[in-house]
């Protein structure tokens, strides 16, 4: 027996060090090599060299309206997800359900989607003119946008916060402490955590998100990073030094951000997880916190989905002459549901390789958890121009073809599904597959009886939710797409900067009724039983039957 | 002087009646202990007296002052009715210090308030941890601080949720012994929640049973252990059972029925048709079988040595479940179980299911 334990080591070794080369592979080696361009010129295109504009006015007006506009942004989503997380978890409302699902789908729909919809309402003819449009069309509507955006993001952060506060914690301030005031001030003590992690998420959200600058940003000429780094990869001439510099000032900021919520993270996890946290039961809404709160819900439910989706459902509607859809912006469509459905495939194997091995083993666990967080810093769009410049040259010419392409998906999406498969990983017990070992099944069967069944649903969520965004995606897509085979949101953007709202807008909702086909299709198979499996040549006991 | 009071008091959640009439009183200086399987109600009956719950139907009073009573609408909110509270996990504040964690539950005007938090957390023998945060603390170490901000602000009644289950069963030991000692001397009226009997036998001046939201039995611990008023109560105070049994009488005398063999004991005059029997170990009595006389014909199944104790378990033909008494014997002797007709414990039968 002992012999067999170094191939095993070796083999397990060697499997590690096949992932840790993969990401290694995906994202040290393009983010170094486009982030070191300022200092190292050399390691740029042959071509980008020496062809660096003056453009040091426009980079700082964009660093600075970035910085305005996410300060801003966060400090107007906090006390909004700080309430509506109050909601979800300290009081039993008839409008939870509700207001979970749309912030959900809030989260889920691209944001320059929803830019969209907000710019096809404000060409109505009543709306022409109006003082609702002037705002819109300026930094208040670029706000607005954002927040909707961030906000599920911040009310996930707050959750977590009113869940301690709801528990016996905010019991024994009720019993013990006889002054109000103290009472509020320990409670809203015990929330400042959560609201700066609140704060710090939105923050880089909004730092990082293309979609609405891209949009509304690039219609009304408010310059952010994001959009000028774009402007540098797109605009004759290409300037890779001056995108890198740009990149640095996003991932340090959003570094610098990233950091303080991990500070924050750090600090408040000593602090709160002393102890179990029994489950209690959530008071009813008073009469006047239910009228307060559907009318909160209503405003989001409007905003975030009402007003987007039915504006693009008016506009689609419209009557036009001649096709619904041109078969060439139809493609686009057949294209990314390709990309997609690979790419998902693809992030949620090397997901669940990386998060299964995770579970086994604490160093990779902490690399992996920073490998996660520093995606957190690092936004599409530069992944995508690292890439530009990593991926396209004599040993690996891979620019603009899809399977650059297919790579670049997976990098932006692989750590986050490596984040929502954990909690699913860590449930699995350690003894599973060895009590699988020890009756016996080969490691195929065990993937087979036992962790396929027991994964299935995850990875079938995982895999719809990479499917949903990748469909949509934007920022890599536009750097990465091969020639005249443009993606989805490649396409509607295009759709969108000509003004050309009406096909934007069916093209669409083609997309909405796409991924709902997916996300049905992997909700039928997530609830079809597994079919039985044959009778393995070791009988298993009865408890791993009763497992399989 | 009565200090809390709960009259015919409902609680309901939704469609789930959880309190049914529940009439409890708790007299100063004593302490009850409020004792259920999970679901029972007990907690909820706790918070109600602390003012986290609102009865749905029904009075609660402290100290002959109405503090929760939904027709007339009146309800004291919890930091008003002066008590103090040991909860389940703790709940300490996490951001402050053990130190500042008993001091919050002084009012802000109090002289000396720090003073008084830091001789509390002496007197819990965890002074030297007052500048630490709770999350330094090991589970004990954080229930003594929990102890000691619930009894800084002297409130002369003490509730106390689980306080014990989760901590070490050592720990939890030494803790029930300071929690009796610091009651006694400080004269507070205790009510504590607890699913574990040890609490009972440990800690109570009184017992009440809770089971499905009613209060099955409210009584001493002795008269608990002598005279337990359902088959839970008997359970968990030590009984065996749940033995099929029927009403029977053989020679003038009343007894029951159990297998096939009469065992004398007192019925009540409207006693059920079928009833279910439970007796204690140690009032099982073997004889030799060659002995006459009544009982149970059994054979010794196995002997096991159980905390300086032997228990012997017995078959018994017509019986499902072994019966158990205290003793040593050889396995396969044969005897005949004899059993106090007052130590036979008799109750209508629900179900038809064996034991």
């Amino acid at each position: 027996m002992t012999i067999f334990v170094p191939a095993l080591r070796l083999r397990r070794q060697s499997g590690a060090s096949l992932l840790l080369l993969v990401f290694g592979l995906l994202f040290v080696y393009p983010l170094l090599r486009f982030l070191l361009l300022p200092l190292v010129p050399a390691l740029g295109p042959l071509g980008s060299i020496g062809v660096a504009t003056q453009q040091s006015g426009l980079s700082a007006r964009a660093i600075l309206d970035t910085l305005q506009l996410s300060l801003v942004t966060a400090a107007v989503t906090v006390p909004a997800g700080i309430l509506f997380a109050f909601l979800l978890e300290c009081r039993a409302w008839s409008g939870n359900r509700l207001l979970a699902m749309t912030l959900w789908l809030v989260f889920v729909l691209p944001s320059y989607l929803v830019a969209t919809g907000f710019q096809i309402l404000f060409g109505w003819a009543a709306l022409r003119g109006s003082l609702l449009q002037h705002l819109f069309f300026s930094a208040p509507g670029i706000v607005l946008l954002l927040a909707l955006k961030g906000l599920p993001f911040c009310v996930l952060a707050a959750r977590t916060g009113w869940r301690a506060i709801g528990g016996e914690i905010g019991d024994a301030a009720r019993v013990h402490i006889t002054d109000a005031w103290r009472r509020r001030l320990l409670l809203l003590r015990l929330l400042l955590p959560t609201a700066g992690a609140g704060f710090v998420i939105v923050f880089v959200e909004v730092l990082q998100d293309f979609g609405i600058a891209a949009t509304l940003g690039a219609q009304i000429h408010l310059p952010l990073i994001i959009y000028a780094i774009y402007e540098q990869l797109t605009t004759m001439p290409i300037d890779f030094a001056a995108a890198a510099r740009l990149s640095w000032w996003l991932v340090l900021l959003a570094g610098l951000a990233v950091a303080l919520h991990l500070g924050i993270v750090v600090r408040y996890t000593s602090a709160l997880i002393h102890g179990r946290q029994r489950e209690f039961l959530r008071p009813l809404c008073h009469r006047a916190e239910a009228v307060a709160a559907t009318i909160a819900l209503a405003v989001l439910v409007a905003l975030g989905l009402g007003v987007p989706l039915g504006a693009l459902l008016a506009e689609a509607l419209q009557p036009t002459p001649g096709a619904f859809l041109p078969l060439g912006t139809l493609t686009s469509l057949g294209n990314s549901a390709a990309y997609a459905s690979v790419a998902a495939a693809l992030a949620i194997l090397l997901a669940a390789g990386l998060a299964a091995r995770a579970g086994r083993s604490g160093r990779l666990r902490h690399a992996l958890d920073l490998i996660t967080l520093g995606n957190m810093a690092v936004p599409g769009l530069v992944l995508g121009a690292a890439y530009v410049i990593a991926f396209n040259n004599a040993w690996a010419p891979l620019y603009g073809t899809p399977l650059l392409l297919l790579a670049g998906y997976v990098a932006t999406h692989a750590p986050m599904l490596v984040r929502f498969l954990q909690p699913a990983l860590g449930q699995l017990h350690i003894n599973l597959a060895d009590a699988g070992r020890v009756h016996g099944l080969s490691f195929p069967r065990r993937l087979q009886r036992l962790h396929i069944p027991l994964l299935r649903r995850p990875l079938l969520w995982g895999w719809c939710l990479a499917f949903s965004q990748i469909l949509f995606e934007l920022p890599v897509s536009e750097l990465l797409y091969p020639a005249g085979r443009p993606p989805l949101g490649v396409a509607l953007l295009q759709l969108d900067q000509s003004l050309n709202y009406v096909e934007e807008a069916r093209l669409a909702l083609c997309g909405i009724l796409v991924c709902l086909a997916a996300i049905g299709l992997a909700a039928l198979l997530a609830t079809d039983d597994p079919s039985p499996a044959p009778p393995s040549p070791a009988p298993p006991s009865p408890a791993l039957q009763e497992r399989s | 002087m009565t200090l809390l009071r709960l009259e015919n008091v409902r609680k309901r959640y939704d469609q789930t009646q959880v309190l049914h009439d529940i009439g409890l009183q708790l007299e100063a200086g004593e302490f009850l202990v409020l004792i259920g399987g999970s679901g029972s109600g007990k907690t909820t009956i706790l918070r109600t007296a602390a003012g986290l719950e609102r009865v749905t139907a029904g009075r609660v009073s402290l100290r002959e002052y109405t503090v929760d009573d939904p027709q007339t609408a009146r309800f004291v909110p919890p930091a008003q009715r002066r008590l103090g509270m040991v909860f389940q996990d703790y709940a300490l504040w996490p951001h402050l210090s053990c130190l500042e964690n008993v001091a919050a539950a002084l009012p802000a005007r109090t002289q000396g308030r720090l003073n008084r938090a830091q001789e509390m957390l002496e007197r819990m023998q965890i002074g030297a941890l007052a500048q630490r945060r709770p999350a330094r603390l090991s589970g004990g170490q954080q229930q003594r601080v929990g102890i000691a901000r619930a009894l800084v602000a002297q409130p002369d009644l003490l509730l106390l949720d689980e306080p014990f289950s989760s901590l070490d069963p050592e720990i939890r030991e030494q803790l029930r012994i300071d929690i009796r000692a610091l009651a006694r001397e400080t004269g507070t009226a205790s009510l504590l929640v607890s699913h574990d009997p040890t609490d009972i036998w440990r800690l109570a001046d009184r017992v009440a049973v809770l089971e499905a939201g009613r209060i099955t039995q409210l009584a001493t611990p002795e008269s608990l252990f002598d005279r337990p008023a359902t088959p839970h109560v008997a359970r968990f105070s030590g009984a065996q059972g749940g033995f099929p049994a029927v009403p029977a009488q053989e020679n003038g005398l009343t007894g029951v029925r159990l297998g096939a063999v009469f065992l004398p004991a007192p019925l009540a005059p409207s006693c059920a048709p079928e009833l279910t029997a439970y007796f204690r170990p140690q009032d099982v009595v073997s004889q030799p079988a060659c002995t006459a006389g009544p009982g149970l014909p059994a054979t010794l199944e196995h002997c096991v040595f159980e905390a300086g104790a032997w228990l012997a378990y017995w078959r018994v033909a017509g019986l499902t479940a072994l019966i158990c008494s205290r003793e040593r014997q050889k396995p396969g002797a044969a005897a005949r179980l004899t059993i106090p007709g007052d130590k036979i414990f008799l109750y209508p039968r629900e179900g038809s299911g064996p034991p």
